[in-house]
């Protein structure tokens, strides 16, 4: 049979997905009581279609794999009921399904890929498989919803379309400030009309184009579900899941980021909050734990929390939090571990400073609240969306600075400075909030400030800083724009933004402002050069290229890191340092095998040692990467922390 | 014998000396503008400006290359850096010359070379790494 066309193939890919995606969902459903009347019926029809167009691609692995299921799925629904028994069977075969359905394609297209939702948590992994999603549309809805009308799109042209919007509101304002600078002879009543007019359209083309780079966290939530109950029965226990919130809409990209951090904190509450049924009877609780994740928008920020009634973190532990460290700057210490046994789910405590950074890199804050006993839980709170910013703008030296408003407590006059071990507060309330420059928090060298009169409270991760200023500006919605790849490595700052009139304004970042109020050199954000050996991180998954970072940086090496090997070649050309590369074997655009041999073909960097890490550990893929050059490898259901740096340490002294 | 292979490229000035970036590397040129200072970045830039709407990062390219500034003409080379733009600050931009290849050998590791081209000595700028190398450094005092 002739291969079949590409774009043919992306588009059976994606609908078959669709299909199996839904399966999922249904047999959840029925497992859980809440499905439909037709529920076997649908599954059948969506065994069956899958059958059959893999049949008339001649994709003969799926078709077999469908026509087990359809048999199964038949033989119940002339019974008329799907038995219980059946719904592990069958969810595997669903996973082999579209692990079949997604082996069709060698190249991802990055088109029409539909796989939204994580895939299932194989047990031994520290990290679940997750899939980036680039099509805005909605996955399958649950067998008993109605279907969603939708269309696919790429999701470069969504951005596109996101900027033009967010210019031509900044082109308007602009022309509004020249317009308000020329003096206009005679007052038209008319222009004012259309420009009022113009600004109310402005105000719904952002509002719909905004809407369109949201999704709601039901698009991504199956595999939340799934996560949570393989590991559940795994480990015995008896776990009652809720999602509150599902529709709550979300910036794509934060979702799409936040996908691994969400599966990770069902897993550590599941890994090391629950207890054991006759545990929790024991102590007078119900033998079900429930786990329940919601989501809600308060004001402009989104907020994710995964609470739990199980263990809540030690008495001991709690002890740690002090007045100036809270539960998440302890539990997010890394290598700090809350259980007392390293499980392979858990008890490494590398995770939740990963999930700390990731959520302040999108301008956002974790905190964490737990009863010894009772239960724990974590809540991420995020900007609802990474395109208008509401910000204070101050002025400091001549230097436009904002905070965004989310951030702010409050504006103060400062009346009196107190003084104590050379650095200063001022009086809030009864308690004292440290007084800062921003020179001194930025480690630069600025003009002084010469007027102190005004401060303003900054607060993140339940720390606050009064930031000294001279002038407030105002508030404003504005556009925070990257500083660029150039600037990647300056530390403080979210970002910078263009103002009506032309200005700049340097947008800081308050989770680095809140820290560096705990420094005893409040000077210290700068990054530190070492003498030690740097290490490149290959690996297309944002948690497992953390969760090696924290291994490798606390065992005191300097890391970069690259998300394939295309990636990583170009990191390694353009920085001579790098002495070591743990890499990855799964990824797009280059594998980790590509990646090595490219390396060991390359006479100026043929004898680099590089570590082979990868979640395949037949003996056949071991000797693969053997041949193609590795100087080591590392199983990922067999890893841990010691191997790692016991292997690195060991290539690098050669 | 080697074709000897000649490459367009933009010549500037920094105070008396005089370089070239190859013209594959410049985007545009841009009148000298008012940067934003961004206390903690590298002490070789200058600070951020608005380039019709986008942030653009504008170094100091005498300080990249260590040599004395002239007066400052202040003028932006705007130049490709990974999908994005960067700005080096010159003195003066001279003009678009088809030059020979380097022969001379120089110090600087930014420097592809040297060319020595109607009486003038030429620093042939290695536009690639030139940034690379500035992106790494960490924050001034």
């Amino acid at each position: 049979m002739p291969e079949p066309d590409p774009e043919i193939l992306a588009v059976f890919r994606s609908e078959s997905l669709t299909r199996v995606e839904r399966m999922v969902q249904t047999l959840l459903a029925l497992e859980a009581g809440t499905a439909s009347e037709d529920a076997v019926d649908s599954l059948f029809r969506d065994a069956h279609s899958v059958k059959g167009s893999a049949g008339m691609m001649g994709l003969n692995t799926v078709g077999e794999i469908a026509h087990s299921i359809e048999e199964v799925l038949a033989e119940a629904r002339r019974r008329g009921d799907l038995s219980r028994e059946l719904t592990n069977p069958l969810l595997g075969a669903a996973d082999e399904l579209r692990a079949a359905i997604e082996a069709t394609s060698e190249a991802a297209d990055g088109v029409t890929t539909g796989g939204l939702n994580p895939g299932p948590a194989a047990i031994g992994d520290t990290v679940t498989d997750s899939r980036q999603f680039n099509g805005i549309t909605g996955i399958a809805t649950p067998a008993d919803m109605h279907p969603r009308r939708e269309i696919r799109t790429s999701a470069e042209k969504v951005d596109r379309l996101i900027d033009a919007v967010g210019e031509t509101v900044l082109h308007s304002r602009r022309l509004d400030h020249l317009m308000n600078a020329t003096e206009r002879l005679d007052h038209d009543d008319r222009v004012d009309e259309e420009l009022g007019r113009r600004d109310s359209l402005l105000e719904e083309l952002q509002d719909a184009v905004i809407q369109l780079r949201t999704l709601p966290l039901e698009s991504v939530t199956t595999g939340f579900i799934r996560a949570v109950r393989d590991l559940a029965t795994s480990r015995g226990l008896d776990v009652e899941f809720s999602i509150r919130g599902a529709d709550t809409q979300l910036d794509r990209v934060i979702l799409d980021g936040i996908v691994e951090t969400i599966t990770h904190l069902l897993r550590n509450a599941v890994g090391h909050g629950i207890e054991p049924p006759d545990e929790r009877i024991r102590h007078g609780k119900n033998a079900r734990a429930r786990i329940e994740l919601s989501a809600e928008q308060r004001g402009d920020q989104i907020a994710i929390v995964v609470s739990d009634d199980g263990r809540g973190v030690s008495h001991e532990l709690l002890g740690a939090v002090g007045t100036d460290r809270s539960l998440v700057d302890v539990l997010a210490t890394s290598g700090f571990s809350t259980a007392t046994e390293v499980t392979e789910v858990s008890g490494r405590g590398v995770g939740l400073d990963a999930v700390k950074s990731h959520i302040e890199s999108l301008g956002g804050e974790l905190q964490i609240e737990s009863e010894p006993g009772h239960g724990t839980t974590v809540s991420m709170l995020i900007p609802l969306t990474l395109a208008l910013q509401r910000t204070l703008l101050f002025e400091r030296g001549g230097t436009l600075f904002g905070v965004p408003l989310s951030s702010v407590e409050e504006v103060v006059a400062v009346h009196e400075r107190l003084s104590l071990g050379g650095r200063e507060s001022i009086e809030l309330r009864g308690r004292t909030v440290p007084l800062a420059d921003i020179a001194a928090i930025l480690g630069a060298g600025m003009a002084p400030l010469r007027d102190r009169r005004h401060a303003v409270i900054v607060a993140s991760s339940s720390r606050r800083i009064a930031i000294a200023c001279e002038r407030i500006v105002k508030e404003d919605a504005v556009l925070v724009k990257s500083l660029g790849v150039a600037l990647r490595h300056v530390v403080g700052y979210l970002g910078a933004t263009i103002l009506a009139d032309g200005r700049i304004a340097l947008i800081l970042d308050p989770a680095a402002l809140t820290r560096a109020s705990l420094d005893s050199q409040v000077q210290d954000l700068r990054p530190k050069s070492r003498e030690s050996a740097k290490i490149l991180v290959v690996d297309d998954q944002f948690t497992v290229r953390e969760l090696q970072r924290s291994i490798l940086e606390a065992g005191g090496y300097r890391v970069q890191t690259a998300t394939d090997g295309r990636d990583a070649l170009a990191k390694l050309k353009s920085d001579p340092e790098i002495a070591l590369v743990v890499t990855d074997v799964d990824m797009p655009e280059l594998d980790g095998i590509e990646l090595l041999e490219t390396i060991r073909s390359d006479t100026a960097r043929s004898t680099l040692p590089v570590i082979v890490v990868s979640a395949r550990g037949r003996e056949e893929d071991r000797q693969r990467g053997v041949d193609a050059g590795g100087d080591a490898y590392i199983v990922k259901g067999d890893f841990d922390q010691q191997t790692l740096l016991d292997t690195v340490q060991r290539l690098i002294m050669q | 014998m080697l074709a000897a292979m000649t490459e367009m490229c933009l010549q500037v000035g920094l105070g008396s000396e005089r370089y070239a970036i190859p013209v594959a590397s410049v985007l545009e040129v841009a009148e000298p503008c008012n940067v934003a200072v961004v206390p903690g970045a590298p002490s070789a830039l200058l600070g951020i400006c608005n380039l019709r709407g986008t942030i653009l990062p504008v170094f100091d390219l005498a300080t990249i290359l260590g040599v004395p500034r002239g007066e400052d003409g202040g003028v932006i080379v705007v130049t490709r850096y990974e999908h994005a733009s960067v700005g080096l600050a010159v003195s003066t931009v001279i003009g678009v010359d088809e030059l020979p290849p380097p022969s001379e050998p120089t110090q600087s590791p930014h420097l592809k070379g040297a060319v020595l081209h109607e009486q003038a000595l030429i620093g042939v700028i290695a536009a690639d790494s030139i940034i690379e190398t500035v992106v790494g450094e960490p924050a001034r005092a």
